[in-house]
């Protein structure tokens, strides 16, 4: 009996990553970054389950792949993917990351050194 | 709902194991630094040379990160590289779209950051050295640790105590400076 409150117990923390994504190793959206931001598109999501749904719960604001797969414990590649189906689905939005060249636009860099000093 | 369409940026700290690469990033983000894994396959070959086989390793490696929100909703990521070269294969995916690179030295372990600089110079991203501090101390000055890691003569090095919150942001302002140049350097020659 021990050893079964053990398997519950883990098995609510602990969901192997290839079960997640079905075995899938790669996002179905390409060019997801860890610190891409996603957020929800406000679409009806009340029949997501499991880790869908509580991606989109923390989705309620934007908040980067990275922290979606910290605050579910599971790897980042896993949360790409799941991420990844939901933008196919419509239930996510990604924003934009600042990559070398938007930094071009000299206004970016001014506006983080701006905001750096402030902190 | 936040405001609308955030943009986020990423720059990440490199340094070996140990050296207070979450301290630093801690020092000055708004959340307290997160973990995240990645798991890597690799292939790894020629272990056992008799065998000619090749094996398959699966590494879990940990980042840890932070997030500064900037105004209007520029945000910032600072992410720690894992603390070992032999990690480097994953350093592809965390450099990739990094606008620069933070290298936190400690000095008397100088062989521990001769990856990181390697890889960002090949990669030609922007980086600083930081030099850290312990209790106010190092053993090196900036310019005997620039002649050991052979830095390019444009590489800033600076000290910096990881612990330390206006410290950790005057690392940032000299990785920007550093960034602001070289586009000014490239507007220039276009």
């Amino acid at each position: 009996m021990a050893d079964d409150e053990v398997f519950m117990e883990s098995e609510d923390d602990f969901v192997r990553p290839f079960l997640v994504t079905a075995g899938r190793t790669r996002s179905s959206v390409g060019d997801l970054r860890m610190e891409t931001m996603v957020e929800q598109t406000g679409s009806d999501t009340s029949r997501l389950r499991f880790e869908a749904g509580r991606v989109m719960t923390l989705c309620t604001s934007a908040i980067s792949i990275a922290e979606v797969s910290a605050h579910l414990r599971i790897p980042i590649g896993t949360a790409k993917v799941l991420v990844g189906d939901l933008i196919s689905l419509g239930h996510l939005k990604t924003h934009q990351t600042i990559d070398t060249h938007q930094l071009q636009d000299l206004n970016m860099i001014q506006r983080l050194i701006a905001g750096v000093r402030a902190l | 709902m936040s405001s609308p369409n955030p943009i986020s940026a990423k720059f990440v700290v490199a340094g070996g194991f140990g050296v207070g690469k979450t301290t630093l990033v801690g020092s000055v983000s708004e959340i307290d630094p997160l973990r995240t894994e990645a798991s890597m396959t690799a292939a790894s070959v020629g272990i056992d040379d008799t065998s000619k086989v090749q094996t398959k390793t699966t590494t879990t490696v940990a980042m840890d990160f932070g997030r500064i929100t900037i105004e209007n909703n520029l945000v910032l990521y600072l992410f720690g590289t894992p603390g070992q070269d032999r990690f480097g294969f994953m350093w592809d995916d965390l450099v990739n779209g990094a606008l620069g690179a933070v290298v936190l030295v400690d000095s008397r372990r100088l062989e521990d950051s001769f990856f990181a600089v390697d890889y960002f110079e090949a990669r030609n991203l922007p980086f600083v050295v930081a030099l850290n501090t312990f209790n106010g101390q190092t053993s090196h000055s900036p310019e005997e640790v620039a002649a050991a890691l052979q830095l390019r003569p444009e590489v800033k090095v600076i000290h910096c105590d990881a612990r330390d919150r206006q410290s950790v942001k005057g690392v940032l302002l000299n990785l920007f400076d550093v960034i602001l140049n070289r586009m000014m350097a490239d507007a220039g020659q276009a």
